[in-house]
Parts: structure tokens; C-alpha cells; sequence
């Protein structure tokens, strides 16, 4: 996204010298690229299998062999806990993904173009925004019926109304600056004012913004697969084995120790690591959070 | 004043009715015939032809649009397929659970933060502020459906203290209240969160005005500025975030009663959702999101009153 004309080298270096400085930031996107490694190692950490079942091993509690135990089916707890980050993180980020897209079309085709267009699209966000996230995606996947795909959409759709606002928004601000006057003023394009000046800057925002939902969105997809309304048992999921150890917890509670430890761990490292991105790339955005 | 009223009350119009189109909506996402959803996969064909009629779905959308939301202003939302009962009933008789739940919620997360936002801003880096760190950072990441049921472990199936899930009775019975005190709990804590960490910044922030000063200077005793001066003023923002807690309170709870099996308009929208009771489900969804946007309307016409300065500023 960044772009060397429109980002002076200084700035970048300063950059990063603030984000290293933060060391509960670093803390935490080490502790994420450690979870992210582990969980696309899943195959070679976890001899056993997620979903296979051993009938002699329920109830197991954490032992050499079963590192967390087993729950009431036989299955091994950490596989499933490393599997299970695998899809948290991979539908999380794809939602994220998704979301920031559609974000950037919609928020700089109304904020760049204004117009009839604005006041419709501004208007459908504020209905969309009058709804809690939870419940609307609720709403959506219990119609829409649950498959990988829709969880993705779906949470991604629910996002889109705080992600279009907020880039819309940075858009408005951004064609004030007066960089994008002189370079208007110099003859640029509105296709090159877009695309040198306008988008490039909108990155860091994006970066930041999205990093900080991603610990809402990682809640949100356990929350809705908890219920019933998100990713569907048998697979590998930290709602869904939540769900099942709601069920079991006189027998094997620490089947529900670990997914819920491992959600907790994760939303708190995208907290820090998007707290401390934004406080580096501009220290006058402080305290500025997806709601 | 007045004009501020009236604004406020007319943008809520437009999203009320956007609102009411998307859950009307819903239903035509449901892949195939709503009618032949609504009855099931074993249904026979002149029944589903009957039910399409008699639903209007051969009708125009917008004609439907407009018999939905008439029949809904009428307290008419139809018949749940699941409870063959009035749709209003079911809801009606959930509503005041969750209500229910939400006050003891909202009190409990009071209860926590103000005390512990209030001794870390007036003993920054003690035990009391780190206390209030804790809460807050804890209270935003741990999922409230987690916490639920780590409080179940500890309370029913270790300490056999509390009952873990269902609703007792009218809270103020014994049963009724001891079924109420865990899913309080579980949903309160996340929300003082938030409410810890804005009373400690605020009364920070109003411990450096002159009035505190000037009271100080005057001799009033400690106890009389902290309370009177301090965290008088401070109560402004802190209602005003409690208000825009709301929707975490309400997605919350739709977690915290399928955990406890607390029968509030939550269990029922997903109880619904797993029996494919779709009506049912449009109903509640319907209910839910028309109450959250006019509580939203109460908050924001209650700040002129609770500060006196907004007052002039609106006209």
C-alpha cells in the first residue's frame, strides 16, 4: 500500500523505532507469529488427529500423551486447539480481508465521489450501524444457513458498515490536505490523485484499524459458532469446543480451560499489537478504537 | 430543546424502517420457497401452496412489506411453528427475563467499576489501578460465553454454591435470586470493563480542574471533594458510555442465556434458529433490534438533562 513518493523514508524509520520501543506490542506480535506458526505446524505438532475419536481415552485429563487432555469424544484437546486456531485465524483474517475491501471501495467511492451516491450509501450505513454486529451477523448466518464461505461473508458484511464510515471519513480528511491540492493544482489527474495520493495513505489506517477489529472478529466468529450460528461441529473450532465442553464440564472442564484461554491470549495480542501500530504510525491517533 | 427532540425523533424513522425491511428481508435469503421452509422438507405440495397464499408470498414484495409491518404495528407477528403460540406471547413473556438479566448486569458492572475506577484514579500505581488495568484489559478480551462458563465450573460444579443455569422464579425470591447471580456476573464483568477504565480517566481528568482546587482550598475534607466535586461530575460520560453499552449488553446476552439456559428473548432467538422455527426467529430479531434503536433514542434524549451545558448548544 505505501508508496516512496508519497511516504517520506524518514517518517517510515521513525516508524518503526516508535513500534519497537512499545514492548507490549512487540510482546504481543511475537506471541502471534509464535500461535500462527504453531497452527499452520498443526499436522507436525499434533500426532493425533482433531476429529478422530478413541473410545477407550474420553474424559482423558492433560497427560504426556494428551498434552490438554481429551474431551468426551476421545479427541486429542491440543490438536484441536492448534487446528482450531488454524481456522479462527484463517476465517478471521479473511473476514478482516474482506471487510477492508469492501471498505475501500465503498468508503473512497463516497467519500472521493460524494454525491446522490453518499447520501444513500451513508444513509444504509447508519441503519446497518444501528444494529449490534453480533446480532446482525446472527440474523444473517441463521438464514443464509452456516458453510466456511458464509461465515467469511457474513462476518465480513457485518464489519462493513464501521469500516466504510471510517475510511470514508479518513478519505474526507485526506482531500483537504494540501499535498492533494498542489497535486491537483499541478495538473494530476483525479485517477492519479487516487491512486499516488489518496489510497497510499489510506494503508496505516486501514493497518491499524483492522488489526485492532481483528481481536473483535476472532470473539465474534467463537461467538457465533458457540451458538450454533458459525463454523459446525465436528470441525475443529474454539466456539464449537467451547459448546461441546459447556456440556462435559463435570467430567472434563479442562476441555474448556484451553479454547477459552486461547481466544483470550489472541484477542489481547491483536489489542496490543494494533494499539501499538497506531500510537507508532501516528502518535496523535491515540486512543482511537473500533467501537 | 424542543428542536433537538424533534430531529433526534425524525432520523429515528428512517432507520426504524430500514430496520424493519432488513428483518423482513431475512426470510428470502433462506434458500428455496419460504413456504416450503417454513414447513419443513416432508411437507406435502397443496399445503405449501396453501401457506404461500395465505402468507401472501404470492403477492408483490413490497405489498408484503407492507402486510408484515402493519400485522407487526397491530402486535401481530404470527404463529411460531415450533410453539404453535402467538409470536407476541412468546416474546412478551421472554422480554422481561432478559430485562431482567440486563439490570442485574448493568448493576453488577456499576458495582465493580466505579469503586475500582475511583481508587486507581485517586492512588495511580497501586494495588487498586493495576486492579483496574486487570479488569479492564480481562473484560475486553475474555469472551463473555467463556467466562460464563468458567463461572459455572467454579460456582455449581466445584463449590456447589449457585445453581448453574435456568431462572429461579421472580428475582425477589430466594431461588430467583440465586439463579440471577452468575449470568449477572458473567455479563457484568465485561462491562465494567469499559466503565472502570473511563471513571478512572475522567476523575483523573476532573481531580485537575480549579473546582477541585477551589474546594480543596477551601478546607472541605477529602472525602466531601472526591465524592461531591470528583465523581459527581465525572457520572456524565460514565452514563452516557453505559448508554452506548447497550449493544454489547444485548449481544451479550444472547451468549450469556444460551449458556445458562436463561429464558430471555436470546435463548428463544437461538432455540429458534436451531429448530428452523423461522418466523419465530424474524420475530424476536424484529423485536430486539426496533427496542435497541429506540433505547438508543432514550439515551440520547436523556443527555440534555443530565447536562445542563448540552442544553444550549442543541437550542
Amino acid at each position: 500500500m505505501s508508496d516512496p513518493a508519497a511516504v517520506p523514508p524518514r517518517y517510515r524509520q521513525g516508524v518503526w523505532e516508535r513500534f519497537a520501543r512499545n514492548r507490549l506490542a512487540l510482546a504481543g506480535g511475537a506471541f502471534l507469529l509464535v500461535l500462527a506458526a504453531a497452527c499452520a505446524a498443526a499436522p507436525l505438532l499434533a500426532r493425533e488427529s482433531p476429529t478422530a475419536m478413541s473410545l477407550g481415552m474420553p474424559y482423558g485429563p492433560p497427560a504426556a500423551a494428551h498434552l490438554f487432555g481429551t474431551d468426551a469424544l476421545g479427541r486429542d484437546v491440543w490438536s484441536r486447539v492448534l487446528w482450531g486456531g488454524r481456522l479462527d485465524l484463517m476465517l478471521s483474517i479473511a473476514a478482516v480481508l474482506v471487510a477492508s475491501a469492501g471498505g475501500v471501495f465503498i468508503g473512497v467511492a463516497t467519500g472521493y465521489g460524494g454525491g446522490a451516491l453518499d447520501e444513500v450509501v451513508m444513509r444504509a450505513v447508519d441503519v446497518f450501524l444501528a444494529i449490534p454486529e453480533l446480532l446482525l451477523a446472527l440474523a444473517l448466518m441463521a438464514f443464509v444457513g452456516p458453510s466456511l464461505a458464509s461465515v467469511v461473508g457474513i462476518l465480513a458484511f457485518s464489519r462493513l458498515p464501521r469500516y466504510t464510515r471510517m475510511i470514508r471519513g479518513t478519505v474526507l480528511a485526506l482531500r483537504e490536505r494540501e499535498f492533494i491540492a498542489a497535486s491537483a493544482a499541478l495538473g494530476a489527474t483525479r485517477g492519479r490523485l487516487l491512486r499516488r495520493h489518496i489510497l497510499p495513505n489510506l494503508g496505516g489506517t486501514i493497518a491499524v484499524y483492522s488489526t485492532l477489529d481483528l481481536g473483535g472478529v476472532i470473539g465474534a466468529l467463537a461467538g457465533l459458532s458457540f451458538i450454533g450460528a458459525g463454523v459446525q461441529p465436528p470441525a475443529p473450532e474454539w466456539g464449537v469446543m467451547l459448546a461441546d465442553a459447556r456440556q462435559n464440564l463435570v467430567l472434563a472442564p479442562w476441555t474448556a480451560v484451553f479454547p477459552g484461554l486461547a481466544i483470550t491470549l489472541v484477542i489481547i495480542a491483536f489489542n496490543v499489537l494494533g494499539d501499538g501500530a497506531r500510537d507508532a504510525l501516528d502518535p496523535r491517533m491515540r486512543r482511537r478504537r473500533p467501537g | 430543546m424542543a428542536t433537538y427532540v424533534l430531529k433526534r425523533l425524525a432520523e429515528a424513522v428512517p432507520t426504524l424502517v430500514g430496520a424493519s425491511v432488513l428483518v423482513f428481508i431475512l426470510i428470502h435469503l433462506v434458500p428455496g420457497d419460504p413456504a416450503a421452509v417454513y414447513l419443513g422438507l416432508d411437507a406435502r405440495p397443496q399445503d405449501v401452496e396453501a401457506l404461500r397464499r395465505h402468507l401472501g408470498l404470492d403477492r408483490p414484495l413490497t405489498e408484503q412489506y407492507w402486510l408484515y409491518i402493519t400485522h407487526a404495528l397491530h402486535g401481530d407477528l404470527g404463529e411460531s411453528y415450533y410453539y404453535k403460540d402467538s409470536i407476541m406471547r412468546l416474546v412478551g413473556q421472554a422480554l422481561p427475563n432478559t430485562a431482567e438479566l440486563a439490570v442485574a448486569a448493568l448493576a453488577i458492572s456499576l458495582l465493580i467499576a466505579l469503586p475500582l475506577g475511583l481508587a486507581a484514579a485517586l492512588r495511580p500505581q497501586t494495588a487498586a489501578d493495576y486492579a483496574a488495568t486487570g479488569v479492564a484489559v480481562a473484560g475486553v478480551a475474555v469472551p463473555v460465553f467463556w467466562l460464563a462458563i468458567m463461572l459455572i465450573f467454579l460456582f455449581a460444579v466445584r463449590l456447589h454454591w449457585l445453581p448453574a443455569s435456568g431462572r429461579g422464579g421472580p428475582v425477589w425470591t430466594a431461588p430467583g435470586l440465586i439463579h440471577l447471580i452468575l449470568p449477572a456476573l458473567a455479563l457484568g464483568l465485561g462491562l465494567a470493563a469499559s466503565t472502570a477504565r473511563l471513571t478512572r480517566s475522567t476523575v483523573l481528568d476532573v481531580l485537575d480542574e480549579d473546582y477541585v482546587r477551589t474546594a480543596r482550598a477551601k478546607g472541605l475534607r477529602p472525602r466531601t471533594v472526591t465524592l461531591r466535586h470528583a465523581l459527581r461530575n465525572a457520572l456524565i460520560p460514565i452514563v452516557t458510555n453505559v448508554g452506548l453499552q447497550i449493544g454489547i449488553l444485548l449481544s451479550g446476552a444472547f451468549l450469556t442465556e444460551t449458556v445458562f439456559s436463561w429464558p430471555g428473548i436470546g435463548r428463544l432467538a437461538v432455540d429458534a434458529m436451531v429448530r428452523r422455527d423461522y418466523p419465530l426467529l424474524q420475530g424476536v430479531l424484529l423485536v430486539t433490534i426496533v427496542l435497541f434503536i429506540l433505547l438508543n433514542l432514550v439515551v440520547d434524549l436523556a443527555y440534555p438533562l443530565l447536562d445542563p451545558r448540552l442544553r444550549g448548544e442543541h437550542g
